[in-house]
């Protein structure tokens, strides 16, 4: 799977648990750029995207990666 | 239902469900019950509204009467304490504490219990304790009274004393749960080490449920009737053509399984829950196996109403609410046929239906999860009033037809795949005329050699028909059997249909194609015979509803006089 890929997987996957059909997420998306990414959703981020492409994330990942970017091209080493 | 798709219910909500306060006071991180338990309380038309108090406050929040807990005024107050905050506490101990500490615990418990109860008039949920063994002892650690577990489950034995002690408490039995679903997926640690969250994301919704179910149930929304079909539901097989020898029950393979759903009902029944069946089968064959099968366990003094004919499901579920006189939404049906329980879920949805498992192996595993009976109240149906519903039921007179059913079955969108018999439907052809004992005419069975010579006769003609609607294909479900007797006449050698599909329009539809053949080829009559045999009693008035004059033993439909039978089927 690419990494464009990838990203569209997780865009979907936030648009779902952040309930926003029209959310874009790019590369450089953070936490900063969505009001509503708090810890709580951030947990249900990770369990989703766990789910969808039958992964783990150490719980030192949680919080690690700077941008949506750096999550997928980690994702990318596990799939 | 996972945590994402509840939250998504959120938005159902409307000003008119009914409104209802609970308090969540919780020594963990409770922000995710909160959600679900809008979200599950959307789904069953509540609107919630939630009053949650930071981890830390739940002494304060009840020992104080002026808190901002009690100025809430809830209805429910949801306790949740959690087993792994318990183990931290546990861990700090010297051994002859740890001996006590369930007792100190219980104790505790109850003051804050009990404390509620004087301020205010909430009933209270609390959650019992998930276990966990630590095995640190291994395992004599179960033995041994200074170990955790050995606490826990002292502690989950108290409060079951302490509900029956205090009318406002009622035990949500999360340890059950926990054992239901495995205790891998209901905890996940890095949510605990993170955010002292105790419950794994999607087990919060199967908390939730159970808090409702609580709630219902002291509302009085329990459920009082279970209706149940019978073949391939509480035995394997269907009687009608198997016969009552050859039906699963017992002690034997998977009859177990069915013995086993047999035993739980029965359960039910000594619960208080009234029992019913609704089952397509002649009464007499049906209420035979209930007689003298010597596997059966429910028998018919069990049953309240016994509805087993050929009508739709739906106006016998409406007979049997007219004569217990309770209401659709405290009903349960189990059904294995999944057309029978889409019929119910759309023209009666305050019904509960349960989606039965493929495999009767699981029935039972699947509706004791479902825990679809929660009571707070114990009652006893007693005899007496089993024998009056019984006498009821026979008073009652049929009334009209469930008007909607019609529309149900266009709303299926049925279509029917009409060929002549080929090589490829040989095998279901030999299996359907091996098995069908009930829609079967003149009982005249094909083997493989038959099927293929009817295949390169110049005689003799068969058609396969078979249907699929909305929800899936049933294949092929139906065959007739055609020859000239006479000099332009069609004599049915033999037409059998599965049970199963009766009633849908199929034989109308089948009736009309072969009229419309019939035609083309320029015959001017189908003559039909029905030669009675123990089971073939549905198919008694067959041909008479299809429109079939009688005539000296045999049955008699001109062409030219013949009227299109209604039906909704299009041929696909």
């Amino acid at each position: 799977m690419s990494l464009e890929e990838i990203l569209k997987i997780v865009e979907v996957i936030f648009r779902e648990v952040i309930e926003d059909s029209t959310l874009v997420i790019k590369y450089d998306t953070n936490s900063d750029a969505i009001d509503e990414w708090d810890s709580l959703i951030n947990i249900e981020l990770i369990i989703a995207i766990e789910k969808e492409f039958d992964i783990t994330f150490d719980l030192s990942q949680f919080y690690k990666f700077k941008n949506v970017g750096q999550m997928c091209e980690w994702i990318k080493t596990q799939i | 239902m996972n945590f994402t798709e509840v939250k998504k219910s959120l938005i159902n909500i409307t000003e008119d469900m009914q409104k209802l306060k609970i308090s969540i006071l919780g020594d963990s991180s409770t922000q995710f019950l909160n959600i679900a338990l809008r979200g599950i309380g959307a789904k069953h038309s509540f609107n919630l509204e939630i009053f949650e108090s930071e981890f830390s406050q739940i002494e304060l929040n009840i020992l104080n009467d002026q808190s901002e807990y009690f100025k809430f005024k809830s209805e429910f107050t949801i306790l949740c304490f959690s087993s792994e905050i318990l183990q931290e506490e546990f861990y700090k101990l010297n051994d002859s504490d740890k001996e006590i500490f369930s007792a100190k615990k219980t104790e505790y418990y109850k003051s804050l219990i009990t404390k509620i109860n004087e301020s205010s008039g909430s009933k209270i949920i609390f959650l019992n304790f998930v276990e966990i063994n630590d095995f640190i002892f291994g395992h004599m650690t179960t033995r041994i009274k200074k170990t955790f577990i050995h606490q826990i489950r002292l502690i989950n034995n108290d409060l079951i004393d302490l509900s029956s002690e205090l009318e406002n408490l009622f035990i949500l039995d999360a340890s059950s749960l926990q054992n239901i679903h495995g205790r891998k997926n209901t905890y996940d640690p890095r949510l605990f080490i993170s955010s002292k969250v105790v419950f794994s994301l999607d087990f919060w919704p199967v908390i939730a449920e159970s808090i409702i179910k609580i709630v219902q149930s002291t509302l009085g929304y329990s459920k009082k009737c279970l209706i149940f079909d019978l073949d391939n539901t509480i035995w394997g097989g269907v009687v009608g053509d198997d016969g009552i020898e050859n039906i699963q029950i017992g002690n034997y393979g998977i009859g177990r399984a069915f013995s086993t759903l047999q035993r739980w009902i029965l359960e039910l029944k000594n619960r208080g829950i009234i029992l019913a069946v609704v089952s397509k089968n002649e009464l007499s064959t049906a209420q035979n196996v209930f007689r003298n099968h010597p596997d059966m366990l429910i028998r018919l003094n069990d049953i309240a109403v016994f509805q087993a004919n050929w009508d739709n499901k739906v106006d016998n579920i409406k007979r049997i609410k007219e004569v217990l006189n309770i209401s659709y939404d405290s009903m349960v049906f189990i059904d294995d046929n999944k057309f029978e329980r889409e019929s119910i879920k759309s023209l009666i949805p305050e019904i509960t239906v349960p989606e039965l498992p493929n495999d009767p192996t699981f029935y039972l595993d699947y509706l004791t999860e479902l825990n679809i009976f929660d009571s707070t109240t114990n009652t006893k149906l007693d005899g007496e009033r089993v024998l009056k519903y019984q006498q009821e039921s026979e008073r009652i007179i049929y009334k009209n037809q469930f008007n909607d059913f019609e529309q149900y079955l266009i709303d299926l969108k049925m279509t029917s795949k009409v060929n002549e018999f080929s090589t490829f439907d040989l095998p279901r052809i030999v299996q359907l005329s091996q098995r069908s004992n009930q829609f079967n005419l003149t009982t005249i069975r094909y083997s493989s050699k038959d099927v293929t010579d009817i295949i390169n006769s110049k005689e003799k003609i068969g058609f396969s028909f078979g249907l699929g609607d909305r929800f899936g294909d049933y294949g092929l479900i139906s065959y007739v059997v055609l020859y000239e007797r006479f000099k332009n006449e069609f004599f049915i050698e033999n037409w059998v249909m599965s049970c199963r599909v009766l009633k849908r329009g199929m034989e109308e539809f089948i009736i009309n194609y072969l009229v419309e053949y019939t035609k083309s080829i320029g015959f001017k009559k189908i003559i039909g015979e029905y030669i009675p045999t123990k089971k073939n009693i549905p198919v008694l008035d067959l041909f008479e509803r299809l429109g079939f004059i009688y005539d000296d033993n045999l049955w008699v439909l001109p062409i030219n006089t013949a009227k299109k039978q209604k039906n909704v089927i299009e041929r696909s």
